[in-house]
């Protein structure tokens, strides 16, 4: 089983037109033509975060997760184009297993001790660095270091699905997102659970444990870095949202209509 | 190339014995592989190979196609180029994949008018210059950051050189005289000033070493849209994108220009500079 999940940015004043279009259009479109093949197609509204916690190439809107028994072949097969969306703003799309590949920490409590925030996290090594190699950092070396954060409640991760997963259906050519937000690819989806935001700002902000930095983080060779946690440039290999446990929108049952 | 203009060196570049091959005017190359690799002339993608059959290379002879350009069915693009260099041996290619990555004058000796500045890593650096490294193995996991003019404009281009077997050879027929030695690896490209988010397309390079009387071969495969990961090739376009014709005829075009500059420059300054590294 697949995963697709697309993160969603927007400026505020977009946010009327993009609700609108993507209840009444995008969702009940994808919903519809592919209801067959989906098992789940839920969203998150991202939590309103507090300022410190959108240093982190924040994104404000959306988080939506599809879950495809199989995937529907791309291209146009038998349905129109894709509604376009009002305005195109920033998204970050990516496929993963429905599984995480390394559970890291928390998986031995329970559900009931206790609500959380989830911090859902996409990113890619940066430019110049190789896949194995980031990931031997990132799964050997710096996740053991994460676990020591104080308060942790839960840290899992999945590697992004390589070669891309081609989406079904059709955008029409003059009304396509741009093709560089459908081209970037990512490496690994973490989610970092904490009890709260303050929980949050302990952990990371006041109380961090000492991390062991990459080669990336401090050899000028490499173009686009940073010495600071989470060692990936924010808004260029690293992008993140908070949400809650349970989704805003499970889109194949909720059949509200979107009407003013 | 028309129109580009010679990087001045700097001080201490001038001073560098060899920087006499920077204002050497550049090799015309062989007018059959030019006319090989000309933008109104394809070849029938059927005569391409796809990165999975990479050990065809293996094979004695030739392939029916050893130059030209196409776009594959599936939107890559793919390149191949058979550039003869007579007096080359495989002790001064190995010495050169070495030697051009310690400095920009190095890198731009290679074809003045397309290559403009290398870097590589701390890490890397340290084993180049390590004496314990065979030569061969100096480009093994190295990483270069290059800046080229591959046919489309100055290009940053980030190559991740590979051992062989990454490559995909079958290492049981990896020997003489089936192949004398391979230079590949993956890479992607990007041009000069980019943003963060734009797209850096990848590719699957490959110079296959065969030495033939007199010299070498030098046999040069391009994948353009696909990737290695884990030893194998992945396919990373996404549906319903092509790479752009004159990407590939491009690189195409290049290759072809600069190893018959590199074959016209390299016996004399491995000779000059006593294949030393550095």
């Amino acid at each position: 089983m697949i995963r697709t999940i697309v993160m969603m940015d927007l400026p505020i004043d977009d946010i009327a037109n993009m609700e609108r279009w993507y209840y009444r259009d995008h969702s009940s479109e994808i919903s519809r033509r592919y209801g067959p093949w989906l098992e789940r197609h839920e969203s998150f509204l991202a939590l309103n975060a507090p300022e410190d916690a959108r240093a982190y190439g924040f994104y404000n809107w959306r988080i939506t997760e599809c879950y495809w028994r199989e995937m529907p072949e791309p291209g146009p097969k038998g349905a129109y184009c894709f509604t376009p969306a009002p305005v195109w703003n920033p998204i970050v799309a990516v496929a993963t297993p429905a599984q995480p590949d390394h559970d890291f920490w928390g998986w031995d409590r329970f559900a009931t001790d206790g609500a959380c925030i989830r911090w859902y996290q996409i990113f890619r090594y940066p430019l110049g660095v190789r896949l194995q190699d980031g990931e031997d950092w990132y799964l050997n070396v710096h996740a053991p270091e994460v676990c020591k954060q104080p308060g942790l409640r839960r840290f899992f991760t999945y590697p992004a699905l390589k070669p891309p997963v081609p989406l079904p259906g059709m955008w029409h050519p003059e009304g396509s997102p741009p093709e560089e937000m459908q081209m970037v690819q990512w490496d690994r989806v973490t989610e970092l659970w904490y009890d709260s935001f303050s929980a949050w700002r302990h952990a990371v902000i006041e109380n961090p444990p000492q991390y062991t930095l990459p080669e990336w983080a401090t050899d000028p060779f490499y173009p686009e870095t940073t010495d600071r946690y989470p060692f990936f440039k924010p808004g260029v290999d690293f992008v993140s949202s908070f949400i809650l446990e349970r989704p805003t929108d499970e889109f194949k049952r909720d059949t509200r209509h979107y009407l003013p | 190339m028309a129109g580009f203009q010679l990087r001045e060196l700097t001080p201490e570049e001038r001073a560098k014995p060899y920087a006499k091959y920077y204002y050497r005017p550049v090799d015309p190359p062989d007018p059959e592989l030019l006319e090989a690799v000309r933008p109104d002339r394809p070849m029938d993608p059927d005569a391409a190979i796809y990165p999975e059959e990479i050990n065809r290379l293996l094979d004695p002879g030739y392939m029916d196609v050893e130059t030209g350009w196409c776009n594959l069915p599936n939107g890559a693009g793919y390149i191949c180029v058979n550039n003869k260099m007579p007096g080359v041996t495989v002790d001064m290619l190995d010495w050169w994949f070495a030697w051009h990555s310690l400095a920009s004058l190095h890198y731009a000796i290679w074809y003045p008018p397309g290559h403009y500045a290398i870097s590589i890593s701390e890490k890397s650096r340290a084993r180049v210059l390590d004496p314990n490294v065979p030569v061969k193995e100096k480009i093994y996991g190295r990483t270069d950051h290059v800046v080229e003019d591959v046919g489309t404009g100055a290009e940053d281009i980030f190559i991740f050189f590979c051992h062989p077997a990454e490559l995909g050879f079958d290492m049981d027929r990896f020997h003489a005289p089936n192949v004398a030695a391979v230079y590949g690896g993956y890479g992607l490209d990007m041009p000069v000033g980019w943003k963060p988010w734009t797209i850096r397309a990848p590719a699957i390079m490959c110079h296959f070493i065969r030495e033939i009387p007199g010299g070498v071969e030098f046999r040069t495969r391009f994948w353009m849209g696909y990737t290695l990961i884990n030893k194998k090739p992945v396919f990373m376009l996404p549906y319903g994108v092509k790479v752009p014709e004159a990407a590939v005829q491009g690189l195409a075009e290049h290759n072809v220009r600069e190893y018959t500059n590199l074959r016209n420059v390299l016996p004399e300054i491995y000779t000059e500079l006593g294949g030393r590294v550095p």
